[in-house]
């Protein structure tokens, strides 16, 4: 099938509009392996037993919108790292608050971090109240670039 | 994977918080018995960046 970059870009900005007034970037460590979906979302149950290192506000709508199949998110806000949280950074979430920890339902996408070869990279490990921040995040979809 | 499919791009920093006079003391009276700074960041938890500054700043008061 072929799609037109209309539709690429409207799955992302679908993940915009997920992602709700005041999404927040939630980073967890790395002590087990990365959770799974769960009946259609991700559960608290299933973070096995990794812990919130940080909770990062980040735009509305993560950003403006969906560009050429890209979505570039807006300011991301520096926050202190959970205190006792010194680990390496497993995996984050996109929440719509950062009133769940564990995701649970407010949890609408998910992707890996660590050090390198991550979906999100960090440049050292998270120090307990260190200064945790993202200087750039995009999503790209890959049926832009193939559609017509 | 939850973004099944979509190519994720993002570069994360942590800046440590400064140590504590307490910890740079702590560092500093340990390189006796642990001159390796790798070792001595991970029993005090901290950044080996760190303990070289805990250890040039005990240096600057004992000029």
């Amino acid at each position: 099938m072929v799609t037109t970059g209309l539709a690429a870009n409207a799955t992302l900005d679908a993940l915009r509009t997920a992602s709700g007034a005041t999404p927040f970037l939630m980073i967890y460590n790395n002590v087990g392996a990365i959770p799974v979906k769960s009946a259609g979302a991700f559960q608290s149950a299933t973070l096995n037993g990794a812990t919130l290192l940080a909770s990062l506000p980040c735009t509305a709508n993560l950003g403006s919108a969906t560009a050429a199949g890209v979505l570039t998110f807006g300011a991301i806000t520096a926050t202190a790292a959970v205190a006792g949280s010194g680990a390496t950074p497993g995996f984050f979430r996109i929440c719509t608050s950062n009133a769940d920890g564990g995701g649970g339902a407010n949890c609408v996408a998910q992707g890996s971090a660590g050090l390198s070869g991550a979906d999100l990279n960090f440049s050292s490990t998270i120090s307990s109240g260190g200064t945790v921040s993202v200087s750039s995040l995009t999503v790209t979809n890959p049926i832009y670039a193939n559609a017509s | 994977m939850g973004l099944s499919g979509l190519i994720v791009s993002g570069v994360g920093h942590c800046t440590p918080p400064p140590l504590t006079p307490g910890q740079v003391q702590a560092i500093v009276l340990d390189l006796p018995t642990i001159p390796d700074l790798d070792a001595l960041a991970a029993k005090y938890g901290v950044a080996v960046d760190q303990v070289r500054q805990a250890i040039d700043h005990a240096s600057r008061l004992s000029r």
